[in-house]
């Protein structure tokens, strides 16, 4: 394994918003998804943003894994645009949605959507891909996360959080941090 | 049944005459249709193809449940115009249900019950993948030939589209087990990422299809089998691993990351011999399945009789092919391909299976839910489907 899995770069002491690492596999991409997931709240909204083939289906299946549902159940919802997910325990359930087809905000309403979720997200994490589409909708308190091609098996990931996400953020880069350090080992 | 609820349509047909009008909205194509005794079909109209085009002046694909909602009633009246039909001969309303898009199944539903319910007539829900398992046996009128056989059970059932990839145990039309599905993009989507990065244009699948065709498949791409006795599917790594065929390596560009090249730096030849790649891999990578179920079922017994494919990607040339081969291989299993109109999307289907449950007398409440998935896929933990596998082998 690689020695420099998770670069942190720039992050403050305090007031931290974003968080920037380097993964090195799928399996690195979903342990970073499955933190993110073991700190998320019922209501919690994951944007996702990437081209084709950066990892955003990985991603939700680590959000899976950190929720307590099978990640191998999880496939991508790009024509049906969303799956819901439960689990067998009282943790939230999971809404995986994809924007790919999606020609403007509006039509993420044709699922039952309403600004920040509404009753589609109430008991769910809900991820969306292809965030970026639908950001209008996506109300004022979104983890979003970029991921980005640096080679075949490698990804930059980038988290900005808004609203209550961002008091979430010291802590969510601590636990990446011990992440990283425990894989240096 | 009534003999005298239809004039006989054609000379050929029984006496007894059952007609289903389908209902079908699970995604884009809004879709109605007339079949007789689960087997004739008398009408099929999808409205987002080019039958309602000209009423609309083009109507543009798109998912919002009120593009359905435009099309809906003058779909059904086309139906049953198309079918010499009217409401008081239908015999029971079927509706796909699910598995679907919940804004746009919703539209169907309620029109099926309504429909259902001012004419006094049975609604029967029907499983929109289920149904493409169904229309191997569906008869069109533009059959030139002699009618196709009824597939043999058990039958091994391959639903490849958009939105799925998934092998079926089949006792019956109504008797369905999940034995591998997609764990990531269906084929058919993976065909629409795949001309997106060959940059062939919509629609993608047909458009890769007729490229592959004129190139050879010079690059090897990988085609993910999973663990040895795996019958699911997964298909993001071959679109992934094309990617990078195509774009190269990304570079670092102001901070954000670009690749050094697109599809347009291609020579014709080299997109065609990537497009065919990606072919050769993707449908083998479905061969390699259903020949492992084969061998599975085979194992535990129950030796599938016929092999049944539906769903938008049996338009594809090298898997009808390659299909079409199988028994030569396999001597003793029939391979069951739907024309066509009847592997996209349709609501014949949904009418032809409806048939069965009618048949046995499984119809539905007017409370009929619409359900965006199949119980067991998703919304579940999975379980059903391992249970299964493991009383298989």
């Amino acid at each position: 394994m690689d020695g420099n899995i998770l670069d942190n770069q720039n992050l403050p002491d305090i007031g931290i918003t974003e968080w920037c690492g380097v993964t090195n596999s799928v399996e690195q991409t979903e342990m970073i998804a499955a933190t993110i997931a073991r700190m998320a709240h019922k209501g919690d909204v994951v944007g996702l943003v990437g081209e084709l083939g950066a990892g955003k289906t990985q991603f939700v299946r680590g959000l899976a894994l950190g929720l307590g549902i099978n990640p191998s159940c999880i496939s991508s919802p790009t024509f049906v645009i969303h799956h819901e997910y439960e689990n067998a325990d009282d943790r939230p359930v999971l809404v995986h949605i994809d924007a790919y087809r999606l020609q403007g905000p509006d039509e993420l309403e044709s699922i039952g959507w309403q600004p920040e979720g509404g009753e589609l997200a109430a008991d769910a994490v809900v991820a969306i891909e292809w965030a970026d589409r639908v950001a209008s909708l996506l109300g004022n308190s979104t983890l979003q996360v970029d991921l980005e091609h640096v080679a075949e098996q490698t990804r930059r990931i980038k988290i900005t959080a808004k609203g209550y996400w961002q008091s979430r953020m010291e802590s969510l880069s601590e636990a990446l941090t011990v992440y990283k350090e425990v894989s240096q080992q | 049944m009534n003999q005298q609820k239809h004039p006989t349509p054609n000379p050929d047909f029984t006496n007894t005459v059952t007609l289903i009008l389908g209902i079908e909205t699970s995604c884009d194509e809004t879709a109605a249709a007339v079949v007789q005794d689960g087997r004739h079909v008398l009408s099929n109209i999808v409205a987002s193809q080019h039958d309602l085009h000209e009423k609309y002046r083009g109507v543009v694909p798109e998912i919002a449940s009120r593009a359905h909602l435009e099309r809906i009633n003058p779909t059904i009246e086309q139906a049953l115009e198309q079918s010499k039909t009217t409401f008081d001969q239908i015999d029971a309303i079927a509706v796909g249900n699910r598995p679907g898009l919940i804004g746009s199944l919703l539209v169907g539903v309620s029109a099926a019950q309504s429909l259902a319910w001012s004419l006094s007539k049975p609604l029967i829900g029907v499983d929109h993948v289920e149904a493409h398992l169904y229309a191997a046996s569906l008869v069109t009128r533009h059959t030139d030939d002699t009618p196709p056989s009824r597939p043999q059970y058990p039958a091994l059932g391959l639903v490849v589209s958009g939105g799925h990839s998934s092998l079926y145990r089949i006792e019956s039309p109504t008797e369905l087990y999940l034995l591998g599905r997609t764990i990531d993009d269906a084929v058919g989507e993976a065909y629409d990422k795949a001309a997106v990065i060959l940059e062939l244009g919509y629609p993608g699948g047909p458009n890769v299809d007729r490229a592959a065709n004129r190139g050879q498949p010079t690059t090897p791409l990988p085609r993910s089998l999973l663990n040895k006795d795996s019958l699911d599917f997964s298909f993001s790594g071959l679109k992934t691993a094309l990617l990078y065929k195509v774009r190269g390596k990304p570079i670092q560009r102001d901070g954000k990351a670009n690749f050094e090249r697109d599809a347009s730096s291609l020579t014709h030849q080299q997109r065609n011999n990537l497009a065919a790649s990606f072919q050769d891999a993707a449908t083998g990578a479905l061969i390699s399945k259903v020949e492992r179920a084969i061998h599975q079922m085979d194992h535990a017994g129950c030796r599938p009789q016929s092999l049944i494919i539906g769903g938008g990607v049996c338009a594809n040339s090298l898997l009808r092919e390659r299909v079409k081969q199988l028994p030569q291989k396999h001597h003793d299993i029939q391979v069951f391909l739907p024309p066509l109109p009847l592997c996209l999307d349709n609501a014949a289907m949904i009418a032809g299976l409806a048939y069965e449950h009618l048949r046995h007398h499984r119809t539905d409440e007017l409370s009929l839910p619409a359900m965006a998935t199949t119980s067991g896929i998703a919304k579940t933990s999975c379980t059903g489907k391992f249970a299964h596998r493991k009383a298989l082998s």
